[in-house]
């Protein structure tokens, strides 16, 4: 059990921020079973190059973010600083997969923020430590790009289960990161992280890794 | 002057400051000294795994022990923030708690501090914003281990006299910094700095230090 210097959030007002949440969450059409919980406020932003207006059109982007096991963590009270979670999903084209989906069974902890155009799977029982980015494609996308030209720029990611993203953790287009992996505090990843291995480093680079006990 | 001057602390908000955080500390059992200074409220977390039930002090008297100034603003050139100290009791005895000691003369901006087993940081060291100092992996590293204090490797950090650490770094488990050192920002440090050394990068390596 712990004590805080500071006065956690009380139960009336994480009650109150839960309805307003829950109330986000159903106007955007974010998937969540009825498990689904949140501390703090995430920023969900989606994004439609293909259309020049100013309004968004919701129906497009309804089931993109699908949380289907867990919940979204990213409360002030930290060991670390960490901020709100951040989810994006960009749509780029006009077919079904010219747009972003999370795909997303473990519980988004300590504000990660996750950017999307083609597809970020996220297993069962994936640890995250505070600040994560995961993104599915290069930084930043030429919007005066064709989907064509744009599509070699994009990859999906998987992160597998047991896996652990560390603090500041880095994962960038077209990583798996194989179940029971682990990466080290602010590494970024390039490329793929085999099954129990570690990676560390920007760039990172691999030491395996062998299960332990029964597997 | 600049504009700047009319949103930092005034003396009587660091008055304040510093008797809110005087009371803490004293309700904490943390050792303070005379010339301790602190700019705004840090966040400290005490968590005692072998207790149930009400908050007994008792149990983590002594695991602060601080000198320098804990500077906890946004009011900085840079993203700075809270300093963090969070300090675990995971068992029974002296070897089985953190504990955090800053020396005389020391300024810690924005900096999170883990502790399980000892973070030791000497006099006049200066430690830049958005750092993380943690003496554990935090979790272990072997996956299919259960998530418990026992799994979690751990190990002393040491930081010696006059040490310079660059903004957005982290030192982890098991790192002495030698007397003099300077660490380039945003650098990660997995093993010893040796005395008077440049070290940067990620993972942190010697390397040419600037002009």
């Amino acid at each position: 059990m712990s004590k805080f210097s500071t006065t956690p959030i009380t139960k009336e007002q994480l009650e109150q921020i839960n309805v307003e949440n829950d109330e986000l969450f159903t106007k955007i059409g974010m998937t969540r079973n009825e498990r689904f919980f949140c501390a703090g406020r995430p920023v969900v932003i989606f994004k439609d190059i293909t259309s020049d207006s100013d309004e968004i059109d919701l129906d497009i982007f309804t089931g993109r973010i699908a949380i289907k096991n867990g919940g979204i963590l990213s409360t002030g009270i930290n060991p670390f600083p960490c901020g709100p979670a951040r989810l994006t999903i960009v749509k780029w084209g006009d077919d079904e997969d010219q747009c972003g989906y999370i795909d997303c069974s473990s519980t988004l902890n300590g504000g990660p923020a996750i950017i999307s155009l083609k597809r970020v799977t996220i297993g069962k029982n994936v640890l995250f430590g505070p600040d994560v980015t995961i993104t599915d494609s290069d930084e930043p996308i030429d919007e005066k790009l064709s989907p064509e030209e744009m599509a070699e720029k994009i990859a999906p990611v998987t992160i597998e289960d047991h896996a652990w993203l560390g603090l500041g953790a880095t994962v960038l287009k077209g990583v798996t990161i194989g179940h029971h992996a682990v990466v080290s505090a602010n590494a970024v990843v390039y490329r793929d992280v085999p099954p129990y291995a570690t990676a560390f480093g920007n760039p990172a680079w691999i030491v395996p890794g062998n299960p332990s006990g029964e597997k | 002057m600049s504009s700047f001057e009319s949103i930092a602390p005034t003396a009587e908000q660091r008055k304040t400051d510093r008797d809110n955080v005087l009371a803490l500390m004293e309700k904490i059992g943390a050792v303070v000294s005379d010339d301790f200074q602190c700019n705004g409220m840090p966040l400290i977390s005490l968590n005692d795994t072998t207790q149930t039930g009400d908050f007994d002090f008792a149990s983590m008297a002594g695991c602060i022990v601080l000198g320098g100034r804990l500077n906890s603003v946004d009011v900085s050139p840079f993203p700075s923030g809270l300093v963090r100290m969070t300090v675990i009791r995971w068992g029974e005895g002296d070897d089985k708690c953190g504990k955090i000691v800053v020396g005389k003369g020391t300024d810690l901006d924005g900096t999170s501090i883990v502790s399980y087993i000892g973070v030791t940081i000497g006099d006049n060291v200066y430690v830049g914003p958005r750092t993380v100092i943690m003496d554990s992996d935090g979790h272990p590293g072997d996956r299919t281990l259960p998530d418990i204090p026992e799994n979690k490797k751990k190990a002393p950090i040491v930081i010696g006299d006059n040490v310079k650490i660059g903004f957005g770094s982290m030192i982890m488990k098991g790192v002495t910094i030698g007397e003099n050192a300077v660490i380039a920002p945003k650098s990660v440090v997995m093993w010893d700095v040796p005395a008077g050394a440049y070290f940067g990068g990620n993972p942190a390596k010697k390397v040419r230090a600037p002009k």
